[in-house]
């Protein structure tokens, strides 16, 4: 199950440095925050007698960021990137706040925003050289995962 | 991220545009300004509203650009109006409208003041007409 995000939608990252808003989108889905486990876990026992248990690591989200390689983006999530590799003292766990915009037919719209919280990167942007015009090549795609999250309507 | 709380209760938030960007706006501000008689001189009664109507004429060419309204909204990549990313479509919305100078003007000073040393009265006391 995932959240995806195009380009309309409002991204916005909390780093290190502060807060910024993403624009430096590559194409199609550029954001997708996936969650990976699930939040409970159920099994039925003797006589049809329900059993649960809460699975903290439902919790969990991750984030696969497309963005233009090379872009002020980039560079920004690439100091991030660095940082946390070298354990650097000044890494701070990313924060992100996405936001997709609905509109109702009598004209108001909500914000349906995602927070997430604690982000460390887990995945290395690729490099790639093609020369059969593959444009993935020119595209960094970062994969962070974060501890906790909240939906806000 | 600078965040902004306008008059009419809905957040601006800015991210400073790139050094290109930003200068392409004051560079199409300094044409619109060019020839019209700049008068920057302040006396000690000057307010900002007699600065202003000193140089109208430069004023009205700013405020009357093609070129500058393009350059701002050059600078408006990475700015969000009321959790939007910033786009025509958004002020299309009748009740949105009366933000959208105020928008405009904002996102101007704040990609201009980076050029200049503190302090920036001229532009704080701009800026505040347009906050709540």
């Amino acid at each position: 199950m995932a959240d995806a995000y195009t380009a309309q939608d409002t991204l916005q990252i909390t780093d290190f440095q502060g807060s910024f808003t993403l624009s430096d989108f590559a194409e199609g889905t550029v954001a997708e925050l996936a969650a990976n486990n699930e939040l409970a876990t159920v099994t039925t026992g003797y006589n049809g007698n329900g059993l649960g248990a809460h699975n903290e690591p439902g919790r969990q989200r991750v984030l696969t960021l497309r963005l233009v390689k090379a872009s002020e983006d980039d560079k920004r999530l690439n100091e991030t990137f660095e940082l946390w590799k070298k354990r650097d003292m000044r890494f701070k766990p990313i924060k992100c706040n996405f936001t997709k915009n609905v509109a109702h037919s009598d004209g108001n719209v909500t914000h349906d925003t995602i927070e997430c919280y604690f982000g460390l990167p887990t995945g290395v942007p690729a490099v790639s050289t093609d020369t059969t015009g593959n444009v993935e090549q020119v595209v960094s795609i970062y994969t962070f995962t974060f501890a906790d999250y909240k939906r806000i309507i | 991220m600078l965040k902004f709380l306008l008059k009419s209760g809905k957040k601006l938030e800015i991210d400073i545009a790139p050094i290109e960007t930003g200068l392409a706006l004051y560079r199409a501000i300094l044409i619109e300004c060019k020839g019209a008689g700049l008068d920057l001189t302040v006396a000690e009664d000057d307010t900002i509203l007699s600065l202003l109507l000193k140089n109208k004429e430069a004023c009205l060419n700013v405020l009357s650009s093609e070129n500058v309204l393009e350059a701002i909204k050059d600078c408006c990549a990475k700015v969000v109006y009321d959790k939007q990313r910033f786009t025509m479509d958004v002020f299309n919305k009748i009740e949105n409208r009366k933000d959208f100078f105020p928008t405009m003007m904002l996102v101007a000073i704040e990609n201009i003041r980076p050029f200049f040393e503190e302090p920036h009265i001229i532009l704080d006391n701009i800026q505040s007409q347009f906050l709540n």
